[in-house]
């Protein structure tokens, strides 16, 4: 399975954002430096995955975790990015789990409409039904009548 | 996030990552990036130079320890 490498690229426009960020203004940065931070950026990616995969392993699981992460920042030395990232991981946590309830109460709202809109259904064609029973009892009345009053005659 | 998690299944190594990993690598990236170019940018300094450029990389992958990963990766 061959990967284009551009595949293998984080995006430009983030990549440049944070250069322009981490840099004074007016400072001039090389179109080829620039290229080369992308490329050690995708770098950086596949060695701490390989070191927090090896945590993992070391742990008998098959799932990378945040921990493995952390552990693997660590050991790359790069701990000082270690209690800045707990704490976006804490924001990021409380997001996703906001999103869920927020998406659970959308669906719960939902069938709570739907359910109505049945149970207004179900009552309209009650009403329907109702209204066409009186309508032939109705007419068992009138066909009565006309023979009644004919036996009345025929008495006389 | 996406780009990270195709970087992340490249390694024929992982099976699965949990969303909170892949967002904790993409993070640690941005705090690469951000370093790195600083890091580039005192070299530049010191050279008193205006523009970076990328031999102040190849001085900070020769200088800082932490960055001795990107060893040969330059090309």
């Amino acid at each position: 399975m061959a990967e284009k490498p551009e595949d293998l690229n984080l995006p430009n426009s983030v990549i440049g954002r944070i250069i322009k960020e981490a840099l004074p203004d007016g400072v001039i940065i090389s179109k080829e430096s620039r290229s080369a931070i992308s490329k050690a950026a995708s770098v950086f990616v596949l060695y701490c995955t390989s070191c927090a995969n090896n945590f993992a392993l070391q742990q008998k699981r098959k799932t990378l975790k945040d921990t493995d992460v952390i552990a693997a920042l660590e050991d790359m030395e790069f701990e000082e990015f270690v209690p800045l990232l707990k704490d976006y991981l804490e924001t990021y946590k409380t997001e996703q789990k906001n999103k869920k309830s927020a998406t659970e109460k959308r669906k719960k709202a939902k069938e709570a409409l739907e359910n109505s809109l049945d149970n207004l259904n179900e009552q309209e064609s009650e009403d329907v039904e109702m209204k066409e029973v009186d309508k032939s009892e109705d007419e068992v009345i009138d066909a009565d009548g006309p023979q009644e009053l004919d036996a009345h005659k025929t008495d006389n | 996030m996406a780009r990270i998690r195709t970087l992340i299944k490249v390694d024929p190594h992982v099976t699965i990552a949990s969303q909170e990993s892949v967002f904790l690598i993409a993070k640690a990236t941005e705090l690469f990036v951000d370093s790195l170019a600083k890091n580039m940018y005192r070299i530049t300094q010191q050279q008193k130079r205006k523009t970076i450029q990328k031999k102040d990389l190849e001085a900070v992958i020769e200088v800082m320890d932490e960055f001795a990963f990107l060893d040969g990766t330059t090309e």
